[in-house]
């Protein structure tokens, strides 16, 4: 699980530091880009682009380092799995599939059954129960209004409940 | 839900997660993920001293002195680029005392420092002199923050929903607000007109990639504000706008258009002598990753990117404002560019070394220039921080970043000496004290 950690030192990270965090940071965001997104296709790229924008950025002042380079990778996957998505409407070819991935989620059915939920629903579980998004982040990633997120949370809880109890 | 059942919940989620195996990866932030180029690039008016083409000279005070200069004649079209050809003479470069050739800092001028607070400070003494909170957002990094003469500075409190645009003085007097965002509007980037007496100012509701991915109305607007009357006018709305510069001889507004992810797609110039006001788009195809500047007088803009899933080079093309169809590429080696002031110059620090200079601490060992009037390329040789941030204001010196963030390099453009200055946070933009 992810863990949020503030950032007790507000100077600008080196290089090296940076590296560090990538390395320590990404398996769990790999987990929960792919949880979220139910592929693997794209994550990594979209894990690097988010760390290329954090070391343009000035998260001194983010609280919760985890939580953004989760927000920002999971846009950059939606923007490429669109064009992705154009490319191959008009090529033909289709997708490739993660035997690895499938081969995961066959095993256990919490995820057989998040992958059949909404998108939102499942970046909404995913969000709050493993990166550990605020509601205002939550908010900011659904584009959800924030009154309604504690309220969406329970939904789709309810929702992976029936969908999970269906298999039994 | 009870909190059994969130607890319930949140274990089974994350034992489920956890389980997810994960592809082994590159082992490092790759070539993928560009370098920081975290400057603000701002249209500033200098004195332009005139800049003294000049062979390398070797004095004892003299901590840099390699300097070479080449030009061709200057062709439409992709420029090819001139030899740098090593001056005959050029004596070792030896370590200077700086006082003994007088000092590259000059008091006059200062730093904009972006830490917890946004300070402002002279080249020679770190005291900050004014202090005060400012806001960003996503964009905002890409704000030209100082007026073009040095003394004022612009930016958001708040920048979020509601957000407040504030100028104030560098040094003494006190903050006001120029522009406040209705209901619901988050500010973002925003420039100075070239002349100083207005800004030009992106303002949206903050459902860029959100509305893109899950449905919504994305808001977005340009507005002008004038600082001499204090009207405003909203005079472009439907995309998301990073303002680069606004001529207001021309009445021209030039803006760099950006979508969901972050690349820059496009190129839009708003035409304010029109009724309706019109925008004139030209799409960057591909999208890149990059950033564009305007030279002080409004007259040409630079882009600096790299385009995505290429090579890792990163390159440079500039054009006149009003013609973006007709683009020039330059040779370029460096990671990211900047007008020099009051000149037609682009410069950028070159030489990167270790070679490659991705993500390890780097610097430069050229600070170059390419004239797009002349097409003269002029380099001074010495040690330089990786990234060109900016021109002191008057364009007599060039500031360099660390690539530890934790200080700049002041090196004079007409000399090549250079002086190091410590600091505590990044500094982001450079300022005139008097």
């Amino acid at each position: 699980m992810m863990v949020a950690v503030t950032d007790v030192h507000p100077r600008a990270r080196t290089s090296a530091e940076w590296e560090e965090l990538y390395l320590s940071l990404r398996p769990n965001l790999t987990r929960a880009l792919v949880a979220a997104s139910g592929a693997y296709e794209g994550v990594e790229d979209a894990i690097q682009e988010a760390f290329a924008k954090g070391i343009g950025g000035r998260l001194e002042r983010i609280d919760n380092l985890e939580g953004w380079l989760f927000t920002v990778a999971l846009n950059s996957l939606r923007r490429s799995r669109r064009r992705a998505r154009l490319f191959t409407a008009f090529s033909g070819d289709p997708p490739a599939s993660s035997r690895e991935l499938d081969m995961a989620l066959e095993r256990n059915d919490t995820l057989r059954a998040m992958r059949e939920l909404p998108e939102r629903e499942r970046t909404l579980l995913i969000g709050k129960y493993y990166v550990g998004l605020t509601q205002e982040e939550l908010a900011r990633v659904t584009g959800l209004p924030r009154g309604t997120v504690s309220a969406a949370i329970s939904r789709a809880t309810a929702l992976l409940r029936e969908r999970e109890e269906g298999r039994r | 839900m009870s909190d059994p059942e969130n607890e319930r919940t949140r274990q089974s989620i994350v034992r489920a997660v956890d389980g997810i195996p994960v592809p082994p990866g590159p082992g490092r932030l790759t070539a993928a993920a560009p370098r920081r180029t975290a400057f603000p690039i701002f249209a500033t008016i200098g004195v332009g001293a005139a800049l003294l083409v000049a062979l390398a000279v070797a004095l004892g005070a003299a901590r840099n002195n390699a300097v070479t200069t080449s030009s061709t004649p200057a062709v439409a079209g992709s420029v090819a680029p001139s030899a740098v050809v090593p001056p005959s003479s050029i004596a070792p470069s030896a370590s200077a005392s700086p006082s003994a050739a007088g000092s590259v800092l000059d008091e006059r001028f200062g730093f904009l420092i972006w830490g917890n607070t946004v300070s402002i400070r002279s080249e020679t003494d770190a005291s900050p002199m004014t202090s005060f909170t400012a806001g960003g957002r996503s964009w905002t990094n890409l704000s030209r923050f100082v007026s073009p003469d040095g003394r004022s500075v612009a930016y958001w409190d708040p920048a979020g929903p509601g957000a407040v645009l504030k100028v104030r003085p560098v040094v003494g007097g006190s903050a006001r607000a120029v522009l406040t965002a209705r209901t619901g509007m988050s500010g973002n980037a925003f420039a100075w007109s070239s002349d100083g007496t207005g800004l030009v100012v992106a303002v949206d509701n903050d459902c860029q990639e959100i509305c893109a991915s899950q449905g919504g109305t994305p808001i977005e607007e340009l507005w002008t504000v004038d600082l001499a009357s204090g009207a405003t006018e909203r005079v472009a709305s439907g995309k998301f706008w990073i303002p680069v510069t606004w001529d207001r001889a021309r009445g021209l507004i030039a803006a760099g258009v950006t979508g969901p992810g972050g690349y820059l797609g496009g190129y839009d110039l708003v035409d304010l002598t029109k009724q309706p006001h019109t925008v004139r788009s030209t799409e960057l195809r591909p999208a890149v990753i990059g950033r564009l500047a305007a030279s002080s007088d409004a007259r040409n803009v630079l882009l600096s990117y790299r385009v995505p899933s290429t090579s890792n080079m990163n390159a440079l093309a500039w054009w006149p404002l009003a013609e973006p169809d007709a683009r020039h590429e330059v040779q370029f080696d460096g990671d990211g560019a900047a007008w020099r002031p009051g000149t037609t110059e682009i410069w950028w620090v070159g030489g990167l070394t270790p070679a490659g200079c991705r993500t390890a601490p780097c610097g430069g060992t050229q600070l170059v220039s390419f004239d797009v009037v002349s097409a003269a390329r002029r380099s001074l040789q010495g040690s330089f921080g990786a990234n060109l941030l900016a021109f002191r204001v008057d364009g007599s010196a060039a500031i360099t970043d660390l690539d530890t963030h934790d200080g700049v390099i002041v090196a004079d453009v007409r000399t090549g000496r250079t002086e190091r200055v410590p600091t505590v946070a990044q500094v982001t933009a450079a300022v005139r004290l008097r």
